[in-house]
């Protein structure tokens, strides 16, 4: 083997990388020649130069600018992934989110409101329209329902304060005037009685209106009564349940 | 998670996802800076041109076929490192030597400072290819088998031309240096 074909193996000798036959032919070479043997020694300190030589660290400006030109890439490239795919913004999520619920609940309210509304029309319309029925105990019936409204009701007050008047049916003005009686605080309701008591000519009318007038200690039905004890038509029993009952207004 | 080869980031990042190139230039750019610096001898023209062929993964990144990563990111370097060459060779003149000794601030220990700037010297005397050859195998320590696939020869090519070229820089390192 010549000395051109050792010394390119050298370097691979050197590093232990050369296949055994090969290894051993070299060294029986470098046995022999000299020249071989200073060039293997050069190498071996050349080599040592250029593993002290360290790869360099760039400066930080160099990550720097290709943050920079990547941030630029990023946004030159994908225009519309910005646009389709914004940040969730939680607070924009918050305000949605409020406003369908203020929307909702105002429906719900007003919904709500408004069936209330119309049902307590519905029930008014339906009573008063009751009241002017032709049979007896249908009148009876809502006179007696007449008495879930409130007093604010006028017009229910109204048809009851019509029952007792104009009822040709007695029970039917009877049961209109214990309703009342529920609606005394109303003035209106308080001079219907007093009316009743100087008009009505059933007996038993006149009882329960006596009996209604006392126990609201409405004083003006003093006088009406005191009149209905001097009247000579009048029965001994309303006489008697009118005394009864002017004992307690004193 | 599960580390990812530089195939599988190239392949993501040519489908659209840019953000994972920061990946493969934390791998990679110490290297190339190195490469150009070793070529060219210039700290700050090494790391504009290390800057460049991170922009030109980017502006390439559809053409990255599934290949040995490493190798086509060397291949956009020495293409870059060419077209710098050639595009400095006419301000070229006798004074390159001290030009670039002069932006040569190797960071080194002082023992050894005096052997490298020797080193680097000496490897500035030889031909671009074979000073290419010495800093890919010596310096960064590529395979042979990969040097082959960057500057397209085989393998026992590439090993010949290396040996060639490091008893060439030896010489010249010895010569000057007695």
């Amino acid at each position: 083997m010549e000395c051109r074909d050792i010394e390119n193996k050298l370097t691979d000798y050197l590093e232990g990388s050369l296949p055994a036959i090969e290894k051993t032919e070299v060294e029986k070479h470098l046995k022999t020649c000299a020249n071989c043997q200073q060039e293997l020694a050069e190498l071996k300190s050349f080599l040592s130069v250029l593993k002290n030589d360290k790869m360099e660290t760039p400066s930080a400006n160099l990550k720097l600018n290709f943050d920079k030109m990547l941030a630029l890439e990023i946004a030159k490239n994908q225009p519309k992934v910005v646009q389709l795919k914004p940040k969730p913004d939680w607070k924009s999520y918050l305000r949605v989110a409020a406003s369908v619920l203020i929307v909702i609940s105002a429906f719900l309210l007003g919904k709500y409101q408004s069936k209330n509304k119309s049902s307590v029309e519905k029930n008014t319309a339906q009573v008063l329209t009751l009241l002017e029925d032709n049979s007896a105990s249908k009148r009876i019936l809502a006179v007696n329902n007449a008495e879930e409204f409130t007093s604010k009701n006028t017009k229910i007050i109204k048809a009851l304060i019509n029952r007792l008047f104009f009822d040709k049916n007695t029970n039917v003005r009877l049961a209109a005037a214990e309703a009342l009686s529920k609606f005394s605080s109303e003035e209106l309701v308080r001079d219907a009685l007093i009316k009743s008591l100087e008009t009505d000519k059933n007996t038993s009318v006149q009882i329960e209106v006596i009996s209604i007038l006392s126990k609201i200690q409405e004083k003006r039905a003093i006088k009406p009564m005191g009149k209905m004890l001097e009247n000579e038509e009048t029965p001994q029993y309303v006489k008697q349940q009118i005394k009864l009952n002017l004992s307690t207004f004193l | 998670m599960k580390q990812l080869t530089d195939e599988e980031i190239m392949l993501a990042i040519a489908t659209g996802k840019l953000e994972l190139l920061s990946i493969l230039f934390d791998r990679y750019n110490v290297r190339i800076y190195n490469y150009f610096n070793k070529m060219i001898c210039n700290k700050m023209v090494s790391e504009d041109l290390t800057q460049d062929v991170f922009i030109k993964v980017i502006k390439y990144r559809t053409s990255y076929k599934n290949g040995n990563f490493a190798a086509w990111l060397y291949t956009i370097a020495r293409n870059i490192f060419s077209s710098h060459y050639q595009k400095t060779k006419k301000e070229r003149s006798n004074i390159i030597d001290d030009d670039k000794l002069a932006n040569n601030e190797t960071l080194v220990s002082e023992s050894n400072k005096e052997e490298l700037e020797h080193l680097q010297k000496a490897l500035l005397k030889l031909s671009n290819s074979d000073r290419e050859l010495i800093v890919m195998h010596r310096f960064q320590e590529i395979k042979y088998e990969q040097i082959a696939q960057i500057i397209g020869s085989t393998e026992n090519a590439v090993k010949v031309k290396v040996h060639r070229a490091l008893k060439k820089l030896k010489e010249i390192y010895f010569q000057k240096k007695n």
